[in-house]
């Protein structure tokens, strides 16, 4: 993690987990790429230290033996923009979209690896870093999303988007490498009608992948994580897909 | 009227005229009665009101007789003169009236007394059925009460589901006649068909005369008692088969409720077998999966760590642990997938999915278990939507992937395709493998089947195509293997819903 690494004082990790297993190891990989870390074992703990020590980054599990994670959530996100990560489990899908909605940054189920958990903090650190002035253009492989120019070219082919498919893309781009559920995005592009039919999202969303994706059917630059929402990779998820050599 | 002992009755009719006689006699002698008739009606009131009218008929004539003696000239038996035939005509008119009057009121009292008993042997009927647990309990309760209140023996005959008799009480124990037995059977199956009363009387020749009496719930008969008549007596039969029937409405009601609680029971049971089957599953899922979680998170820090990573037979070792733990995660969950199924908690929830996204996720989900095989794809241009749960979908999906990347040769290709045929879209999933014959293409998918061939390949749990063919089929699709015989390889066929049409997107024009 080059952000940790860099950084003077190093950044400060809060981990939130009832099992010292997981702890542990979470705290050993993290330690490794860095960061500082305290440890919380219950919901109050962790937001007594979210008070006390500010982290600028919470891990966060989901089982907590006195409350459930989804109310230390509610509670740190009314007074802070820390990023966190959810662990979460297994066939949840519509409890990480009610987190995602309820101000989580990302999630990772269990079991995971500890690059899986790197990759999502050095994606949602960076969007910390760059909340305040996002980059002007961004690249994933042959993709470039020049949003103040509002252009959008693939291998330096300019490419044409309709008002809506480049507003998808714009706001996909402001969460770049983060997953946005389906009425994240609904309430972005339909403000005035945000419980419209999830249909015309799916819908727009083919339509953007016929534009922009090499192969719509197998599309690499937006991913759908099934039943949660979408995610626009960065170049590191990109990288780590391993989709060059897997190209058609 | 109950004359028990009537000679008493009459020696007691004797007494009270005599004493009425001595009473008459001494107020004479002090003073002088118009009549002493009016002594006399009091033997007949006390008769008639005492004992009925028969008694208080033979004090008036007596009394009428008696009265002579004080008609002047005193204590003289005379022939009967115009005022002792008054006095006899009035003490035979009021004994008729006042006995009359007074029998019927008797007669209410006994009816009154008798009513009362009755009300007091079906409210302690009414107690001992309340307690009584099972069917078998409350027929015998029944039949002892019945038997109790009619004075008479009683035959319970119980009736099986299938309409099949069988006594199982027999006063005395004496075998059941079997003309009785078969006539209980008769009149158990009538019901069947028709509202029949809840009583029958049959006369059985030889065997006298039975009363049977139906007890069960509203629409079925649990057992039949039988109650010899034998000689009625002096006690109507209507009033025997009205008694009966209000022990047999109480009986059956006390079925009905018992049929009640035990269905209250066992939803109850079946409710508690679901917390516990869930708290299990959870407790399950929870304790298995996380140590395993954190046996696969320590293993990629270690994989990662310098003095691991700078010996490469190291991390390999590391790896092995974290890609183990990642196979021991996918069996748990196979497991408690099955235990799902097995417990009928698989709701499917249906949501409108991108089919090319779900075999996306399926792919992504497979990974591991793909890497490094050849994958080839052929998508139709442009895939509909499906309605189906994708969770459920994709685990099916992966399921049959790492099916044929397990038996397939590992130099071999995997072929996917999807296009729509027949409003369905068909996803095919094809290996080079060992194939199948026509028996084993049913059985692959029955849970911890594995073919001999096949097992001599690759090892697992034998639950992966059952899962996945129980979960396809919750969401309206079906699976089926094809094979063009041993070491042919085998084609897997899904096929899916497809969502309603999409609605037009009005406000991106194009």
């Amino acid at each position: 993690m080059s952000e940790a690494t860099r950084s003077t004082p190093p950044l400060l990790a809060l981990v939130v987990d009832d099992e010292p297993e997981i702890r542990r190891f979470l705290r050993t990989g993290l330690e490794m790429r860095g960061f500082r870390v305290v440890e919380a074992q219950t919901a109050r703990e962790a937001i007594e230290l979210a008070v006390m020590r500010a982290p600028d980054l919470v891990v966060l599990d989901l089982g907590l033996p006195d409350a459930d994670g989804a109310s230390v959530l509610a509670e740190l996100r009314s007074w802070s923009k820390v990023p966190v990560i959810v662990l979460s489990v297994r066939s949840s899908e519509a409890e990480k979209v009610a987190l995602l909605e309820a101000g989580a940054d990302d999630y990772i189920v269990k079991p995971f690896g500890m690059a899986e958990l790197l990759a999502r903090a050095g994606v949602v650190l960076r969007r910390v870093a760059t909340r305040t002035a996002p980059a002007p253009v961004l690249r994933v492989g042959g993709l470039t999303l020049d949003l103040a120019q509002r252009i959008v070219s693939r291998d330096g082919v300019v490419l044409t988007l309709s008002p809506k498919q480049f507003a998808l893309l714009r706001a996909l781009a402001a969460h770049h490498g983060l997953v946005l559920t389906h009425r994240q995005l609904m309430r972005e592009l339909w403000p005035h009608d945000p419980d419209e039919d999830v249909q015309y999202l799916r819908i727009l969303m083919k339509k953007l992948r016929n534009r922009i994706e090499p192969a719509p059917a197998r599309p690499v630059y937006v991913v759908t994580e099934l039943a949660v929402g979408y995610r626009l990779r960065t170049q590191e998820q990109f990288d780590a897909a391993g989709y060059a050599m897997a190209m058609p | 009227m109950r004359l028990k002992q009537p000679l008493l009755v009459y020696a007691n009719v004797l007494l009270l005229v005599a004493a009425a006689t001595a009473l008459a006699a001494a107020v004479v002698s002090f003073a002088t009665l118009d009549s002493v008739s009016a002594i006399y009606m009091l033997p007949v009131l006390v008769a008639a009101v005492r004992y009925g009218t028969g008694p208080a008929v033979m004090a008036a004539l007596l009394g009428a007789l008696l009265t002579t003696l004080f008609y002047p000239p005193l204590f003289n038996v005379k022939v009967f003169r115009l005022p002792q035939l008054i006095d006899l005509v009035t003490s035979l008119v009021v004994a008729l009236v006042i006995g009359r009057l007074a029998g019927r009121l008797r007669q209410e009292m006994l009816r009154a007394r008798n009513r009362e008993r009755e009300i007091r042997q079906l409210y302690q009927l009414g107690g001992a059925m309340a307690a009584a647990g099972d069917a078998d309990t409350i027929y015998a309760e029944v039949a002892s009460h019945m038997a109790l209140a009619l004075s008479r023996p009683v035959i319970v005959f119980r009736v099986s589901r299938r309409g099949e008799i069988e006594t199982v009480r027999a006063p005395g124990g004496s075998a059941a006649p079997e003309a009785l037995t078969a006539a209980a059977g008769d009149f158990a199956r009538t019901e069947a068909t028709t509202t029949a009363s809840k009583v029958a009387r049959v006369d059985l020749g030889g065997h006298g005369d039975w009363l049977l009496c139906r007890l069960g719930g509203k629409d079925r008969t649990d057992a039949v008692l039988a109650v010899a008549l034998g000689d009625l007596g002096e006690v109507p039969a209507e009033e025997l088969v009205a008694h009966a029937s209000s022990i047999l409405a109480e009986g059956s009601r006390s079925l009905e409720r018992l049929g009640l609680s035990k269905t209250i029971e066992e939803r109850n049971l079946r409710q508690r077998t679901d917390e516990l089957r869930d708290i299990l599953m959870e407790s399950v899922s929870h304790d298995l999966r996380t140590p395993v979680a954190s046996i696969m998170g320590a293993a990629s820090v270690l994989a990662a760590a310098p003095a691991i990573a700078a010996a490469p037979e190291l991390t390999g070792l590391a790896g092995a642990i974290g890609s183990e733990a990642r196979r021991l995660d996918l069996r748990i969950q196979n497991l408690l997938d099955v235990t799902r199924i097995r417990s009928g908690a698989l709701q499917p929830r249906l949501d409108t999915v991108d089919a090319a996204d779900l075999i996306n996720a399926a792919m992504e989900g497979a990974a591991a278990n793909l890497q490094g095989r050849r994958i080839e794809r052929h998508f139709a241009d442009d895939l509909p939507f499906l309605r189906i749960d994708p969770a459920l979908v994709e685990q099916a999906l992966i399921n049959v992937l790492d099916n044929a990347a397990k038996f397939g040769p590992a130099a071999a290709e995997i072929a996917i395709s999807a296009s729509v045929e027949t409003e369905k879209l068909v996803i095919a999933v094809r290996d080079q493998g060992p194939g199948l014959d026509a028996g084993e293409r049913e059985q692959i998918f029955e849970r911890f089947y594995r073919g001999e061939r096949h097992a001599d390949i690759a090892g697992g749990s034998g639950l992966g195509l059952a899962i996945a063919k129980v979960f396809v089929e919750a969401n309206g699709g079906t699976i089926e293997a094809l094979s063009d015989g041993p070491n042919r390889g085998t084609t897997m066929r899904i096929a899916l819903p497809l969502a309603a049409d999409p609605p037009p997107l009005g406000d991106d024009d194009e």
